[in-house]
């Protein structure tokens, strides 16, 4: 069950007023970054070649990423943000249209998904929104570090009262997975921001306030494997 | 029909320029303040159809400058669309009390400002019950 407000960590208001600064501040060039890609693309500026159209779209996709990230850390961080209205949420329907929706993402890397989940994974208690948000971080991610022509496996089984998910890719993870903990950097190469994934902390958090579990392995092939435990709806096969 | 004139208030002369830009190519015309007190005097003087304020602006807040808005003859009829980058703690809860038009929160797509453009516009033409968005 999802934590209710009362039970979230408090956030020292210095951290706070921190944080809210600096979401201000990264979002001042975020607003211009997509005004300006979106002008491009609509010619504001002369006709963009065919060629640089995929990445205006490409630059369009990051900047909705990094605000979506810029709203998931101030949400995190704000012990005063009432949580969503929870509700039952199906957990295979949501994976199998969030795979649907990055196909085409991942056709462009010759990345091949591999989709494995019952008719329906009821969850009690969680939110559906939050739950696709969380599906696709972990996808994105997935795709990132992916190298061409391998797979992202996606698989959904029950576990007892949970419903466990994973998302497996094929690398590439640091031989030391606390590293990929502390540092939230899968490429573990110094002053390289490709590396950084914070979307995995963000699912962590959101996870243990949804009352589940969330670990990361590494694969025998040196891929990283997310899996996270999510309770099932009571009654719910 | 005549060309709705929209008066820009926001201290970061980038986001003013990408906005001018956008709403020119929509078929308005953008007039602009680059602070609160330019932001009366131009609303004052020139009585723009819209007013997209940006919240934080360096010499007047954005509670105030909407409060003074709302209080001058002749310019409280005007619509005033909010944008800002900060997470309001009551949602824009505040901000509609004092009487703004719609909340545009940053970073926002086209769609989403020209729809609280229209919106706001169309509040001024037919007093349409409720049209606060965000």
């Amino acid at each position: 069950m999802l934590a209710t407000h009362a039970e979230r960590p408090a956030v020292a208001p210095r951290t706070q007023r921190l944080l809210r600064s600096l979401c201000h501040a990264i979002r001042q060039p975020l607003t211009t970054l997509a005004a300006r890609a979106e002008l491009l693309e609509d010619g504001a500026f002369g006709e963009p070649p065919p060629e640089q159209r995929a990445e205006l779209a490409q630059l369009q996709g990051d900047c909705a990423r990094l605000a979506s990230l810029v709203q998931d850390l101030c949400d995190l961080m704000r012990g005063d943000v009432p949580l969503a209205p929870a509700e039952d949420a199906d957990l295979a329907t949501i994976a199998r249209h969030t795979c649907t929706a990055l196909e085409a993402r991942a056709a462009a890397a010759r990345i091949s998904f591999e989709l494995s989940a019952p008719e329906r994974a009821l969850l009690a208690g969680i939110n559906a929104r939050e739950l696709r948000a969380l599906v696709a971080r972990l996808l994105e991610q997935a795709l990132r570090f992916a190298p061409r022509q391998s797979r992202v496996q996606l698989g959904l089984a029950r576990e007892g009262s949970w419903w466990l998910l994973s998302v497996v890719d094929e690398g590439p993870c640091p031989l030391d997975i606390h590293e990929l903990h502390s540092d939230l950097d899968r490429l573990q190469r110094p002053d390289d921001l490709h590396g950084l994934v914070p979307e995995l902390a963000l699912a962590e958090a959101w996870v243990r306030a949804a009352g589940g579990h969330f670990a990361l392995q590494r694969t025998d092939v040196g891929g990283l494997r997310v899996a996270l435990l999510l309770p099932a709806r009571e009654g719910a096969a | 029909m005549s060309t709705k004139r929209i008066l820009i208030a926001d201290d970061n002369r980038d986001i003013a320029h990408l906005l001018k830009l956008r709403l020119e190519a929509g078929g308005y015309e953008v007039i602009e303040a680059g602070d609160g007190m330019g932001c009366l005097a131009r609303a004052f003087n020139e009585r723009p159809d819209l007013i997209l304020l940006d919240i934080g602006l360096p010499d007047l807040s954005g509670d105030r400058i909407l409060e003074t808005l709302k209080a001058m003859e002749g310019v409280r009829e005007i619509p005033v669309v909010i944008q800002t980058g900060v997470d309001l703690e009551d949602g824009g809860a505040e901000l509609r009390r004092r009487g703004a038009a719609a909340l545009l929160k940053k970073p926002y797509n086209k769609r989403e400002l020209l729809e609280a453009v229209d919106r706001g516009l169309h509040r001024q033409s037919h007093r349409a019950v409720d049209l606060f968005v965000d």
